[in-house]
């Protein structure tokens, strides 16, 4: 689930659309947490899916550790990449600010550690960009973005928190709920580099969409599925 | 799934959000679909929730026939209540164009058929002529909008019809058979486009 103090906003034909703060949310909120509706799909639900819709999963989901499509209710799954997000991600379920957002300032994460198949382009223009966004980011990045997300949690236990009573908790998660249910942010936070999927390395995994790590393992060639269908 | 030819728009501070039309939708068009990606919430899947969930559930979902609720994946789920609704059908897994929907026009429901609970009626400021004022539940809001919906699903293979894929032919026969219409069409007659 998304901020509530956040809207959709086309941005361009190229981009498609992005969300956006509608007020200000201080560094230390959770910008996103999982919850019990955003859906989790296996590649085979994805690839059993009307053509229409796997479009629409294999654009807007991300690939967890464990290979599923995580496919958000809202409008958090329009948040865009950048290589100096306003977010960093906590554990399975939690995306913390980690600056301070003004009212109208676009709400991005970092891709680089959503498992994803293949390189693409960036031209997020933020200082720092890397121009490209690939699936080796991660292992060189990772000090960097755990960080930044260790320096934001100090803050969590001091703003407001809107999302935290809708969060869908995953594995590495309670120990950051129990934390701050005593009023406290004294926790070593799991490393974002746990959050990779095996075998995901640049450039090995040939697919359909961005996503398609998740989808290759089971995959037949195309070809033989025509002829098995025109045999039938 | 929505109509492709749709958009979200914020209508004002007090309905919110609206889902309207960005290029003509004639009548009998699928309007809207339910799909694989839309969530059916059993009363088992809803009974561990806490009662954060409650104003959530309200505003987020409908209920269907048989006591479920609705989480539609897209814009569907922003569709606004109309007294005399662009839309209707939704009992039967899809809905269609009332109307020729005009693109700025919104694409409505009559809420009275979407099986509210005694405690959802509501004040209506639809603006419609025939507005009721409040909008209650409502055993009788499905034959008031039959004879439009028996005209919509007649005129449905003389009009393109993008969301064909996602309505299996089953539902589609179900669906004019609820409606009184031989349920002879088949879904191969609608232009998918």
């Amino acid at each position: 689930m998304i901020h509530p103090h956040t809207e959709l906003k086309f941005i361009s034909s190229s981009v498609g659309h992005g969300v956006f703060a509608t007020a200000f949310i201080p560094k230390g909120t959770f910008l996103w947490v999982l919850d019990p509706f955003d859906r989790i799909l296996t590649a085979d639900e994805v690839r059993a899916l009307p053509p229409m819709l796997k479009t629409a999963v294999e654009r807007w989901a991300y690939v967890d550790p464990t290979g599923h499509f995580v496919f958000c209710w809202d409008h958090g799954r329009y948040m865009n990449h950048s290589c100096r997000p306003t977010s960093r991600g906590i554990g399975d379920a939690f995306e913390i600010a980690v600056r301070d957002i003004q009212p109208g300032e676009e709400l991005s994460c970092e891709y680089g550690i959503l498992n994803i198949a293949k390189s693409f382009p960036c031209a997020c223009g933020q200082p720092g960009c890397r121009g490209s966004v690939g699936p080796g980011d991660l292992e060189r990045l990772f000090p960097i973005w755990d960080a930044e997300a260790q320096d934001a949690f100090q803050y969590a236990a001091s703003v407001a928190q809107p999302l935290l009573p809708f969060v869908k908790a995953g594995p590495r998660d309670h120990a950051i709920l129990e934390v701050l249910a005593k009023g406290s942010t004294e926790a070593e936070l799991p490393s974002h580099r746990d959050y990779r999927r095996e075998g995901v390395t640049d450039g090995t995994v040939e697919g359909e969409g961005l996503w398609a790590i998740a989808a290759a393992p089971a995959r037949r060639p195309r070809a033989t599925r025509r002829a098995g269908a025109a045999a039938r | 799934m929505i109509h492709p030819d749709t958009e979200v728009r914020r209508v004002d501070v007090v309905v919110g959000v609206g889902v309207f039309a960005t290029a003509l939708i004639p009548r009998g068009t699928l309007t809207w679909a339910l799909d694989p990606l839309d969530q059916l919430l059993t009363p088992e899947r809803l009974a561990p929730l806490g009662p954060q969930w409650d104003v959530w559930l309200d505003h987020h979902t409908y209920h269907d026939r048989v006591g479920n609720r609705v989480l539609c994946w897209d814009a569907g789920r922003s569709m606004n209540h109309s007294c005399r609704p662009t839309c209707g059908g939704s009992d039967l897994g899809f809905e269609v164009a009332l109307v020729d929907i005009h693109p700025g026009e919104q694409l409505t429901n009559d809420y009275g058929t979407l099986h509210l609970e005694a405690s959802e009626g509501f004040t209506c400021r639809c603006g419609a002529v025939e507005c009721r004022g409040i909008v209650e539940p409502d055993g009788s809001a499905w034959e008031r909008w039959l004879p439009e919906l028996r005209a919509a699903l007649a005129a449905m293979t003389t009009v393109p019809q993008p969301l064909a894929p996602l309505v299996t032919p089953a539902v589609l026969r179900a669906g004019r058979r609820a409606v009184g219409l031989p349920a002879t069409e088949r879904r191969r007659r609608l232009h998918a486009v």
